[in-house]
């Protein structure tokens, strides 16, 4: 097993969108950050290599980012090469509406897959960031030919409207929301075949891994896996031990995390706080052993650390305080 | 099934250490309250007796409150007098640390704990509600001690009261109470296997300890012999990552409080003549009593063939 970062980790010091000296952030009634030991990057353009330099800092050997902040082709193979010298494997995302109808997703031949190119852009930016124009179908395949040209042989799912659609809704159904779930990843299996990369799907505070089970098993490709987050499950109401037992024979690459549940609360509201890994209630260690069993491939299995301090706390120290646990606690799984 | 109301439906109005017109309350971060339907009970006012009228108001047949709010043996009597007189079941609850040690269970814990089963008896209820009490400090995520020997302790304390049950004729219903999970409740109810310990199956609680709230109800509903309906919205996606469970009126959230309305109506030993108390309890600056008659409204609407009178 190898430890890499996700972006996610320095999502309020260094997302254009939500860091913390944003005006937009500014304007909220967050707490600003009163103790920070890493300085954000300068400009989002510098966003791609500020997270390179902070994977190999901590002698990470992955790093999960999104494609669309490499810009192009070009800047996908230039820091494509600056990560490979680094020694650092890449994981690309894609982040459709995962349930989207036959309308919204669009179609799905090979015009519509050359269009992409054309028809879609990403824009990092403090507002109206991410991606744009196109379909869903070709927001998707952008995001995996810029991953690929990146040096992905990873790009992991993820379902963008977790706001509107998740499991717990009744307008579509489960089931209705799994079906076009099923029909919109297998749109896109040829293209991960086509260009070498292995789709993942992330119990991403959505749906149950359970949920992903079945979608993975119709759609049946080997170009389709599934990338275990350690916490999400906590979200959709699933056991994350039970989670991790479902996931494991799917399972490629993780978001390792932790998280604090707080069952008991004055007002009867149950609460959940991210927590640095190893000071929450996530049972991490027993995790890794069920994956280490039943992983198609444990040796070379990436856990991207993730760990989401609130904005006003110092994320880097959170970074720090969670490596160190899990080289101490998990060291034979990454030795 | 006898439809009624739980205490806490009312709690920040009416429990003495959280109502909202306390002095405390404007200190403390809530917004105060706004376009309230009630007054609250007068402060001499036997709660018991207050929510009783709620009761008679909502045209309901049960209420779930604790034995320990009757002054003295003499006020539980007078409620249980008009408890019966309005045709209106009393369910209580005792309220101690399941997981307590044996040394902490002979040292007071369970002499506290026969004393409300007592009240109980006093008041008039054959069912009571076992809630423990120490969820801070012991609970399905705490490892000191881990939840397996925190499960052998509760096993442990609960066949120590049974004796007591007996004798007063209180059926103990063991809750899952945002503390352990109804498979965890189970587990030693079924260790047990003694008519006085039975289960208050809360359909909401289960979120608070990760169990499916219908996984749960499947495990629990034949041992059922008092149910909290309680509603939750989940929002799983946040910006921070962090979940947001919280307060729904019934029919209004994501727990599927009708299918476990039905399977404890299947399963049950007695569905007809078990108390069924709503459990809303909305954050403080809402009004409880709009809650409350809109969650009576839903479930009449939806599944009021189960709460007619024989």
């Amino acid at each position: 097993m190898k430890l890499g970062l996700s972006q996610a980790s320095y999502r309020w010091v260094a997302y254009p969108w939500l860091r913390t000296d944003s005006a937009t952030y500014r304007y909220s009634t967050g707490r600003l950050p009163y103790f920070e030991s890493v300085e954000p990057p300068q400009t989002a353009d510098d966003l791609p290599g500020w997270m390179i330099e902070r994977a190999s800092v901590h002698g990470l050997t992955a790093l999960y980012m999104d494609p669309g902040f490499f810009g192009d082709e070009a800047g996908a193979r230039r820091f494509g090469d600056v990560m490979r010298s680094a020694g650092i494997e890449y994981f690309g995302i894609a982040v459709p509406d995962f349930p989207a109808d036959a309308d919204a997703w669009g179609a799905t031949d090979l015009a519509a897959r050359r269009g992409a190119r054309d028809a879609v852009s990403y824009r990092l930016a403090e507002t109206a960031n991410g991606w744009s124009g196109g379909t869903e179908f070709q927001r998707c395949v952008r995001a995996i030919e810029l991953s690929a040209a990146a040096g992905a042989t990873i790009v992991n799912v993820v379902h963008r409207e977790a706001g509107l659609r998740h499991r717990f809704i009744e307008d579509p159904t489960l089931a209705e929301q799994l079906d076009a779930m099923i029909r919109n990843l297998t749109s896109l299996i040829p293209i991960a075949e086509e260009l070498g990369v292995v789709l993942t799907t992330e119990s991403h505070m959505d749906y149950r891994v359970a949920d992903f089970v079945q979608v993975m098993d119709a759609v049946a490709s080997p170009w389709l896996r599934h990338n275990f987050d350690f916490v999400n499950s906590i979200s959709v109401v699933e056991d994350p031990l039970d989670a991790a037992r479902l996931a494991a024979p799917y399972t490629v690459m993780t978001h390792i995390k932790d998280m604090r549940v707080q069952p008991y609360t004055l007002i009867g509201e149950p609460r959940f706080f991210n927590a640095p890994i190893g000071e929450g209630d996530v049972p991490v260690l027993d995790i890794l052993e069920v994956l280490q069993q039943g992983a198609p491939d444990p040796d070379n299995l990436q856990h991207c650390v993730e760990v989401l301090a609130p904005p006003e706390h110092d994320a880097e120290a959170w970074i720090v305080a969670s490596l160190k646990w899990l080289r101490e606690h998990a060291a034979p799984y990454f030795a | 099934m006898k439809l009624g109301i739980s205490q806490a439906c009312y709690r920040w109005m009416s429990y003495p250490d959280m109502r909202r017109d306390r002095p405390i309350f404007l200190q403390e971060e809530w917004r105060r309250p706004y376009l309230q339907t009630l007054d609250p009970p007068d402060p001499d006012e036997p709660l018991e007796l207050w929510l009783l009228d709620r009761v008679e108001s909502l045209g309901l047949e049960s209420l779930y409150v604790s034995s320990r709010t009757f002054a003295g043996r003499a006020a539980a009597q007078a409620f249980r007098e008009r408890a019966a007189a309005d045709g209106v079941m009393y369910v209580s609850n005792v309220t101690f640390n399941v997981a307590a040690s044996a040394e902490e269970w002979e040292g007071g814990e369970y002499h506290s704990t026969i004393q409300q089963i007592w009240r109980s008896s006093w008041g008039g209820a054959t069912v009571s509600a076992a809630v423990h009490n120490q969820a801070v400090r012991h609970n399905h995520f705490t490892k000191d001690p881990p939840i397996d020997v925190q499960l052998e302790r509760a096993e442990a304390n609960f066949r120590s009261l049974l004796p007591v049950c007996a004798e007063y004729g209180v059926v103990l219903a063991w809750e899952n109470h945002i503390d352990y999970r109804l498979s965890e409740v189970v587990q030693v109810v079924e260790a047990i296997d003694s008519p006085w310990l039975r289960i208050n199956l809360d359909t909401a609680n289960p979120i608070a300890v990760i169990e499916d709230p219908m996984d749960g109800a499947r495990l629990a509903a034949k041992y059922a012999v008092n149910m909290h309906l309680k509603d939750m919205r989940i929002q799983p996606a946040t910006g921070t990552g962090e979940a947001q469970v919280s307060w729904a009126p019934l029919g209004r959230g994501h727990v599927p409080i009708l299918e476990i309305l039905d399977l404890v109506q299947a399963e049950a030993a007695d569905p007809d003549n078990m108390p069924v108390c709503i459990e809303v309890a909305p954050p403080p600056d809402h009004d409880p009593d709009v809650w409350v008659r809109a969650s009576i409204e839903w479930l009449r609407a939806e599944r009021g063939h189960l709460f007619e009178s024989a």
